[in-house]
């Protein structure tokens, strides 16, 4: 062994994790090599150096035992007066994980959609920059087989597909995002792709992703769906596992079928341009103050392109939104309420939701993603990455596809932090 | 002793949760302390794990980690929460590239204890340990405050073992680097003291 230890080899030597074989080489190793002897007692000396410093600077705080006892034991006292506390068993259980999951996916996919369709919020004309060479590696979910082992969930793709709100029936589907949930490590990307991503299809024509799901009728649908994750999944070489077609009155429907949703609307909205159907005008307005939603206002408080004050624009209010839905769906009350009316709700959005999902597929995702907060979810979006704007005489303006900027998307490397 | 606590915690016995909480709490908090940089923040993230913890006791296995240990692993989780949940969390992709990287936690507010200030070289450690990127900060914490394994650090900071030791190893060498920047060359093992960069 002539070259020199690295410094990883050599931390684990001083921390005791390396083979036995492995160990007995650097124990040889180090009795010819003074300077990896140097460095090994400075990583040691280092490390006693720093468990002191934090020693040290742990005993700068003062814990609040008592004050923090009392805290927790309030927070448990209500937990025993709940009728909630009692854990949830066998079919309860599942309905209430199948509704929240229902509203987890439909409402965000609600949102998301709706966030799609009308384009970013703070920036009304996304950029395709370029993609620079030195740009680190961003760590995403790396997709995995699903089911994984142990019958638990791994890492599932869902294919979420909005069909065109101003048209009915839709001519296609201008909003697409792949939800990568990954219960590991309760984390989910939302990728947005755009709808005019060149595509060629096995044995079809090529064609904008977003053309291909026909919605003549529910067969069509269903054919087409299968399709375009088919399609998609080629493309970006990415495994989808369930495709959700949701249309906007499934999140209204949701949304009123939990009895609305408290807001607390920081300025007032006054959009006259709000788009209605075929090319008009629905004004929209709302006070500032304390408001309780249906489900029809709450669909127009997010997609209202108002920013009546910086930094309140349709981001926030979506996310403000999503996140109000979430609190007030794990309300005592709500909860109960919904447990009863899972099945009801189910078949009510059903008629607005077209999904590979079963239903115990649905609850699977949900027991998985039980811990995922909707604050986790990181979202990056295909076309302000990954592709460039081109003409096909066929076909009109596309956004062609880089692969390359996609496949370091995909590189999953959580070591690299320099 | 602790076994027999948590067994009487575990059947509802208040006392019992109250004994464990007593015992482990200063070093929970500690080490959320610690990772935070922020008492208030820790104590919300203290609560929330030992409120999870009682929750979900039954999950607690001993042959996989002392209950200090699932304490701490847990906390780590809530800390990594909460500051997901500061951070502006719906980037967009340019975003993450002008980043490049997480963001350096380089705010002044860290600043050194008045005891630390005393202390030379621990000070100028504690400095540098508050310019690393969180994630070889943090591991470096789990590792030489939390005295935690390999597999534990993995679980608490949700990566694989191998990621758990790159970030160890980063820290080390983040550290000497931001060191050697203010002249010290190496930490001496002889006397605990430092090397002068020449």
């Amino acid at each position: 062994m002539n070259e020199h230890l690295c410094d990883r080899r050599l931390i684990e030597y001083l921390h005791d994790t390396l083979s036995p074989a492995d160990r007995d080489q650097v124990d040889i190793h180090l009795k010819t090599c003074t300077a990896c002897q140097h460095r090994l007692d400075t990583f040691s000396a280092t490390a006693e150096v720093l468990t002191d410093v934090l020693q040290v600077a742990g005993r700068q705080v003062t814990p609040e035992t008592d004050r923090s006892w009392h805290r927790i034991w309030e927070h448990r006292k209500k937990q025993r007066i709940s009728p909630l506390a009692a854990p949830f068993t066998g079919l309860a259980r599942h309905a209430a994980t199948l509704g929240i999951v229902l509203l987890m996916v439909a409402g965000v996919a609600g949102l998301l959609h709706t966030l799609a369709v009308t384009g970013p919020a703070s920036d009304q004309t996304p950029p395709t920059p370029t993609l620079a060479p030195s740009a680190a590696p961003i760590s995403v979910p790396s997709p995995l087989p699903y089911p994984s082992n142990n019958g638990r969930i791994g890492s599932v793709s869902i294919l979420i597909l909005g069909p065109d709100a101003e048209d009915t029936p839709p001519h296609g589907v201008d909003a697409l995002i792949l939800l990568t949930i990954d219960a590991q490590s309760e984390s989910a990307l939302a990728l947005w792709i755009p709808s005019d991503l060149y595509v060629e299809p096995d044995g079809l024509t090529p064609q904008r992703v977003g053309d291909i799901v026909s919605f003549e009728d529910v067969q069509t649908i269903s054919t087409s769906l299968e399709l375009t994750r088919r399609v998609v999944s080629d493309t970006l070489r990415m495994p989808i596992h369930h495709t959700v077609l949701v249309h906007p009155q499934a999140f209204i429907e949701l949304v009123d079928a939990i009895g609305g949703v408290d807001i607390d609307v920081p300025h007032p909205i006054d959009d006259r341009r709000f788009p209605g159907p075929r090319g008009t005008f629905e004004p929209f307005s709302i006070s500032a103050g304390a408001q309780h939603l249906d489900g029809s206002t709450a669909l127009h408080y997010a997609r209202t392109q108002a920013i009546p004050v910086s930094g309140f624009d349709r981001t926030a209010r979506q996310k403000q939104l999503v996140l109000a839905l979430g609190s007030h769906v794990l309300r005592p009350g709500v909860l109960s309420h919904l447990i009863a009316q899972a099945p009801a709700i189910w078949r009510t959005v059903n008629h607005d939701i077209v999904t590979s999902l079963s239903m115990s597929e649905a609850i699977d995702i949900a027991l998985a993603t039980a811990s995922l907060s909707l604050d986790d979810i990181d979202t990056i979006d295909l076309q302000a990455c990954c592709t460039e704007p081109d003409v096909v005489s066929t076909i009109g303006d596309v956004q062609r596809l880089n692969t390359d900027a996609v496949r370091r998307l995909t590189e999953h490397d959580m070591e690299k932090e320099e | 002793m602790k076994q027999d606590l948590i067994e009487r915690a575990l059947r509802g016995d208040e006392l019992a949760a109250q004994e464990l909480h007593r015992t482990y709490h200063p070093a929970v908090f500690r080490l959320a302390y610690l990772l935070l940089r922020d008492s208030a923040d820790a104590d919300d993230s203290t609560q929330e794990a030992f409120i999870y913890a009682f929750t979900h006791l039954e999950r607690y296995d001993p042959r996989r980690a002392a209950f200090g240990t699932w304490l701490k692993i847990i906390v780590t989780s809530r800390c990594r929460d909460l500051q997901r949940r500061k951070r502006v969390k719906w980037l967009s992709l340019q975003e993450l590239m002008r980043r490049g990287q997480e963001p350096e936690d380089t705010t002044p507010e860290h600043q050194p204890s008045s005891v630390l200030e005393s202390m030379g070289l621990q000070q100028t450690v504690w400095n540098a340990l508050n310019q690393m990127p969180d994630k070889s900060r943090q591991a470096l914490i789990l590792r030489y405050y939390g005295d935690m394994s390999y597999p534990e650090m993995a679980e608490a900071l949700r990566c694989t073992v191998n990621t758990a030791k790159s970030r160890v190893v980063y820290g080390h060498q983040a550290l000497a680097r931001l060191l050697e920047q203010q002249g010290i060359s190496r930490i001496s093992q002889d006397d605990g003291q430092v090397g002068d960069t020449p």
